[in-house]
Order: structure tokens, then sequence, then C-alpha cells
């Protein structure tokens, strides 16, 4: 039997449980992972594969320790650099252990070149720690004023970087009043200088309208001053205080913790001269445009009221004011003349009437006869009209109606009615 | 507001304050409903604004000043800054600027 085949169990003790190789390891991943969650490592690259899935393997070693890397693909697509053997790399991750192989390794998730030196990784650090305070965030950035009445510098007073400074500012808006503080810009004494400086101007807020801390071009070293906690807090208390904040350190490339941290970065410390205060020229311009518009706006808006009134004044009843009574007085005569026209016609279709019926009488009467030259004749004391000769005798007298006047004879002689007309 | 406060407030206007009340009055005058009256008014007010906005850039001299201290009342010392080159000038005078206190130096 083995010495190690079970554990030693003295008598009297309590039985002791053994652990599995899955659950040891699963400790020591436990450990690692609390104690490692996020380093910074630096070391050269070796054994570097890139796998068919886009995973990246490789081992970072110094002279006298190498440690298992793993990148996964999301975090080796983001390389902007080539990855090779023997390259100095500074990789940020957290180290674990794979269990299949009873392995630690360091996750990676980040890889800087090396060669960037202590302060480079310095300034990370400090980045890193100011960014998770929330020194950087963008919704404190405080906007700056449209137009400063003082604006404070905060820079060297001597040299090319104020002198440049005051010749834009004075050509460009000489209304603002410049507060300079001088201060030294590199040395042990400056970040302190500087971040006094900022203060000072904080509690200015409502004197002083915008701050520019500056300094010219120079060296990582030269700079330092300008990444130095204590000016990043500066520049944040003076802008909390109302007081905005411009950064404007060395060149174009250089970017400070104090240009993270400032409400605006300005790439040189013209550019922030530049930046700080709109342009004479172009005001002068806006004020003509603004100056037209007004002009432009006020014209249109009295022509607007003219024709208004004159769309007033276009109106019929401006126009032609006894129009609507001479309308009235039309429709009377109109209804007039109707009428009359009526009553013309009614007469004149009664006249007709009239004539009509009394020709039709005329027509029927004996009279009208008579006149033809026929007359009528009866016996004397007789009343019906002689219509034959057998009705006379000679002798009777007969009275004779003519279609004038009356005839009394008598007569000579008869002919019978059957005899011829002598 | 009548054109007479109208009037006393003009002459305390900032540039700024001046250029942003001149934008407002464009503003109302280009795109308001504004009758005549109001309009005029408008326009009036944006013409003295112009005038003020001038009358500020045609004056304007840069004062540069060096924020010396602070006094006792918590009001910033200042005085004339010069650059580097002048500064071998001794006996300069002390000055304050309008908002400061004056100190000597």
């Amino acid at each position: 039997m083995l010495p190690f085949d079970t554990p030693p169990s003295p008598p009297g003790a309590k039985a002791v449980s053994a652990l599995t190789v899955s659950q040891l390891t699963a400790l020591i991943r436990e450990l690692l992972e609390e104690a490692f969650d996020d380093v910074w490592v630096c070391g050269e690259i070796s054994n570097y594969k890139e796998h068919m899935s886009g995973h990246v393997y490789f081992t970072l070693k110094d002279e006298t320790a190498q440690i298992r890397c793993v990148m996964w693909r999301d975090a080796a697509k983001r390389l902007r650099f080539r990855v090779h053997d023997g390259l100095q790399v500074l990789v940020r991750g957290r180290v674990s252990v794979f269990p299949p192989r009873g392995d630690y390794q360091l996750y990676v998730r980040e890889m800087q070149p090396r060669g960037l030196g202590p302060l480079e990784l310095a300034f990370r650090q400090l980045y890193e720690k100011l960014q998770k305070l929330g020194l950087f965030a963008p919704e404190r950035k405080r906007p700056l004023p449209r137009v400063p009445r003082r604006i404070g510098i905060v820079t060297s007073p001597r040299g090319a970087v104020i002198r440049d400074m005051l010749r834009i500012l004075g050509r460009r808006w000489p209304l603002a009043e410049i507060w300079i503080r001088p201060v030294t810009v590199q040395g042990e004494t400056a970040p302190a200088e500087i971040a006094e400086a900022l203060r000072w101007f904080g509690r200015l807020s409502g004197v002083v309208d915008v701050v520019i801390v500056a300094r010219g071009g120079g060296s990582a070293e030269d700079l330092w001053a300008f990444n130095e906690e204590c000016v990043a807090f500066a520049i944040r208390a003076c802008s909390e205080n109302g007081v905005p904040v411009i950064s404007a350190v060395g060149h174009e490339v250089d970017w400070t913790i104090a240009d993270y941290a400032a409400d605006k970065r300005a790439a040189t410390p013209s550019e922030a001269a530049e930046m700080v205060v709109p342009d004479q020229q172009e005001m002068r311009q806006l004020l003509q445009t603004w100056k037209r518009r007004l002009e432009q706006a006020l014209r249109s808006r009295v022509q607007n009221a003219r024709r208004h009134l004159e769309s007033f004044l276009r109106h019929p009843v401006f126009r032609r004011p006894l129009q609507r009574i001479k309308e009235k007085v039309q429709l009377v005569d109109d209804l007039g003349s109707q009428l009359h026209q009526a009553m013309q016609h009614f007469l004149s279709e009664r006249k007709q009437q009239l004539a009509l019926l009394s020709s039709r009488l005329h027509a029927l009467s004996p009279l009208q006869v008579l006149q033809r030259g026929y007359s009528l004749t009866w016996k004397e004391g007789e009343k019906a009209l002689l219509r034959s000769s057998d009705e006379v005798a000679v002798g009777d007298c007969l009275i004779t109606q003519l279609a004038r006047g009356c005839l009394r004879s008598r007569v000579e002689s008869v002919q019978s009615p059957g005899d011829a007309h002598s | 507001m009548t054109a007479d406060e109208f009037d006393q407030t003009l002459v305390q206007l900032s540039f700024e304050q001046a250029l942003t009340e001149l934008e407002k009055q464009v503003d109302a005058l280009e795109h308001g409903q504004l009758g005549l009256e109001d309009a005029l008014a408008c326009f009036e007010r944006g013409v003295k604004l112009l005038r003020r906005c001038y009358q500020l850039l045609e004056r304007a001299e840069q004062r540069v000043q060096e924020l010396v201290s602070f006094s006792e009342r918590g009001e910033a010392v200042v005085r004339p800054f010069s650059l580097a080159e002048e500064e071998a000038t001794p006996g300069r005078a002390a000055n304050s600027a309008s908002a400061a206190q004056s100190k000597p130096t």
C-alpha cells in the first residue's frame, strides 16, 4: 500500500475530505482572478501565433520568467501595430487559469508597444484613474462664452507664447480685457503654481469669463507639469466654479492630462487665442447682416401692412360706396317696369277680347244687313215681316224699314212669286 | 419695457448681452407675428443695440493686467502687465482695473 493513497487520519480526528483536482483548480482560479483582475505587464513577445479563429497566443517573457498570454479576437482586432517575436510591449489584462492544462495565463485585452517609457505608463495610469473619477466626462464640459469680457491666462510671462496670444487677442477682439497670472510652466514647482493660478481664477467667476492655461512646445518631460493630477483637479475646480478652461499645451501632437480635463483643448496656445474670442471683422460683418435683416424685416412688415390696407380699400364697399344703393334702385326700377308691362299686357288683352266680341255682335245685328241696302217690310198694323208677294193685296199700306229711316207706301200691283222679275 | 427704460439698460449691456438681445430682435422681427407698432419698436431696439455693439467695438483697446493677489475683501488685485522685455524698466506705477481694488505693489 502506498503511503499517500489516503490522507492520514490520526485516531480520534475527524475524517478530512479531499479536494478534487477541479475543485482545487477552481479555487486557484478564483484567487488569481481576484488578485490580478486588471494588471499592466511589460515584457518581450515570443512564440507569437495568430490562430485561424482570430485569437492570438503568445508568451511574454523577461530575463528570468515567462507567462502564457491569450488575446481574444475582439481585442486583437483593435491592435493598430504589427506584433512579432522580440517586440517589447506593455499589455493589460487579467490572470486566470486554463483548467484543462492546469496553466495560468494572462488574458490580454490591450497592448501597447513599449519604448514609451515610464512617463507614458504614468500618464496612462493617471489617465485611467481620472477617467474613472469622471474628470473627463463630456457632460461636465462647460461651454465657452461666445464673447468673453475678461480672459484669464495662466502661463509663463516670458517668451513667444504670451506675446503671440496677446497679439492674436488684440487683433481679433480688443474688447476683451486680459488678466494674466504668471507661472513657471516647467520644473518642480510648476504643477503647484499652475494649480493655484487656476484656483484663483476659479474664485473670479463672474469677473473672468474664461481661462486659458498655456505652454509652448517642448519634450514630454518639459510638458510634464500638465500631466499632474493636481493640475487636472484644479482645472475641473475652476470650471465647476463657472469659469471654463481651455488647455493649450505644446503642439498639435501633444496630448496632456490637462487637455483631457479642460473644457476645451486647443492644439496650440495661438489656437486657444483664436478660439476664445470672435474675430472683430467677422463680427462687423455679422452686425451688418443683422442690420440688413432688421431693415428688410421691418420693410416687409410695413409692406405687409400696406398690402393689407390696400386689400381693404380695393373692396367694392370702399371703391364704389353708392353701388349697393344704385343696385337697389335698379331693382325697384326693374320691378316697376315689369309691373307696368304686365298691366299694359293685361289691358291690351282685354281690349282685343272686347273688340272681338263687339265685331261678333256687330255681325249679327240686322241693322248691318240694312246697311248693305236690304230693307224690312211689313204690313201696316202687323208685326210679321213680309216674305212673299202673296201676303199683300193691291191697296195695302206697307211700312219699309231702311238702314236709315222708314218709308210708308201703298201697293199698286202684285206680281205672283212665280213670275219673273220685271 | 418703455423706450426710456430700454435706453437705460442699453448702456449697461456687455457686448455679448447686446449681441444676444440683437439676435432676439432680428428673430422676432423676422418670424414673430408682431403688430405694426411692436414691429417698429422692435426695429428701433435693434438699431439701438447695433449702435451699442459698434460703439463697443470702436472704443475697444486691449487692456492687459496681471492678477497679483486678492484683497482682504476677496477682490482681485491687478496691475498693468508688460511683456518680458519691458520688465527691465523699474518704477512701474501700480494701477487697478475697474472691477478690481487698487493696491500698490
